[in-house]
């Protein structure tokens, strides 16, 4: 009976003290630390959904999905909250980069659009929206 | 093509040309009309032969005013003829060569969004996020402290984040046999000791707030929530202090942590052969983060002592 004590003490001693910091409780969103490189217009086609959208709003956005075609156009379908009910809003056109920056043609602000692997992202002065490629399966 | 237009077209075509004509006529014409004379001293005859300059001008200027307008109209003609000749050509690339840059309206993307931003005063439901919340505990044993925690959780809350002490309600629910320490076989001494194959969930039920700060311009809030806390199939009322954000995703996130004692909760603190033994008190911690389902604007008459900045 000692000797499993002690043979339990020292087993138990080779295992490292693992509590969670309080700072790491949280699930991080690590989007920025990715190396973000400007776009170009060979990165853009595919499809793409939201995974993080911030600014005014993103209170009512909730998830974005975009299609770029390399012919230049684009469809796009969004989650948006009205009232108290999500409904899916969907939108086509066409796409064309000037300089650095994303025109979708719609009227909306040209945007700053930038690259990390598969994730692409949109920025302008009232928000951003990250997105991940997906898979045409 | 109709008749019409294609008459108009050719007249609008013979009209360019004849004005064309016109103009350049007029303008082989001026030479023989200027007259040139050196006399030494004949002011008068200086004065006429500009005045006749300055005739001719005019008369070409207004030569050139009417081909302008005549072009103008002609090519109006020929525009509107264009159009009618290829219907398919879609309407907003014909507005695009009226106007290569077109009007910004200063929204981000062009879906169709309800103006509002999130609003903090305001009485609204709100969902867990799973994939961004995280809940977990801390214990002390005789040999080395260590950590649990699950981001199988789930929940609703329902309140108005400036006046939660009015109103609040909600539940957060975790499923206990995913509570991770990182070791496996301390992990399956846990889920006997919860008897989580008879009380899967661990379930906090959120029956009151009070709200100690709230502020709606940095939409920040401080304070403790109330309620009844179910573990392993025991039920005792339980109060955990949180602070809260709105963060820029427009994200309500709730941080917290309370101790709890297991065996207030019927569970047996685990010992080791009688040496080596948990500390019956363990810190329960939570990071959530959850989504406004919108809700309705709540008016609220003032009341005194609020929090509210």
């Amino acid at each position: 009976m000692r000797l499993q004590a002690i043979l339990c003490l020292a087993l138990a001693s080779c295992i490292p003290s693992n509590v969670v910091a309080v700072e790491d409780r949280s699930v991080r969103v690590d989007l920025d630390r990715l190396d973000w490189q400007p776009l170009a217009k060979g990165d853009l086609p595919g499809l793409y959904e939201s995974v993080e959208v911030t600014g005014e709003a993103a209170a009512v956005l909730w998830k974005i999905f975009y299609l770029f075609s390399e012919g230049g156009q684009y469809s796009a379908a969004a989650l948006v909250l009205k009232g108290e009910s999500p409904a899916f809003q969907s939108l086509q056109g066409t796409w064309q980069m000037v300089g650095k920056r994303l025109d979708l043609m719609d009227g909306s602000d040209s945007l700053e659009a930038s690259v990390s692997g598969d994730h692409l992202r949109f920025e302008s002065p009232t928000g951003s929206v990250t997105f991940r490629r997906l898979d045409l399966n | 093509m109709s008749a019409s237009s294609k008459y108009l077209s050719g007249f609008g075509f013979l009209s360019l040309l004849a004005m064309t004509a016109v103009g350049l006529g007029s303008l082989s014409m001026l030479p023989d009309r200027i007259e040139i004379t050196l006399q030494d001293s004949s002011a008068s005859s200086d004065a006429d032969g500009l005045e006749l300059l300055r005739d001719e001008f005019q008369q070409l200027r207004a030569d050139l005013s009417s081909l302008s307008t005549a072009l103008k109209v002609n090519m109006l003609a020929l525009r509107e003829s264009l159009a009618e000749r290829a219907p398919a050509m879609p309407a907003p690339q014909l507005a695009a060569q009226d106007d290569p840059v077109p009007p910004r309206s200063g929204k981000f993307l062009a879906f169709d969004l309800p103006s509002e931003d999130f609003h903090f005063d305001r009485l609204q439901s709100f969902r867990l996020i799973p994939s961004l919340s995280r809940v977990g505990f801390d214990a002390k044993s005789t040999l080395h402290d260590f950590s649990g925690a699950t981001k199988r959780v789930r929940g609703d809350l329902r309140t108005n984040l400036s006046r939660a002490d009015r109103a609040c309600s909600g539940s957060i629910k975790v499923q206990a046999k995913t509570l991770s320490t990182g070791l496996e076989s301390r992990d399956a001494e846990m889920y006997a000791h919860l008897a989580t194959d008879l009380y899967p969930d661990i379930e906090f039920v959120i029956q009151s707030c009070k709200v100690e700060h709230a502020d709606t311009s940095d939409m920040t809030l401080a304070g403790e929530i109330s309620g009844r806390m179910s573990i392993h199939g025991q039920s005792k009322p339980f109060e955990m202090r949180v602070t809260g954000r709105v963060d820029s995703s427009r994200r309500l996130q709730v941080v917290g942590e309370a101790g709890l004692k297991m065996s207030d909760f019927g569970i047996e603190v685990p010992t080791q052969l009688g040496v080596i033994g948990m500390e019956d008190e363990v810190k329960i911690w939570i990071s959530l983060r959850f989504r406004s389902l919108g809700g309705k604007s709540e008016t609220l008459p003032e009341d005194k002592g609020s929090p509210l900045k």
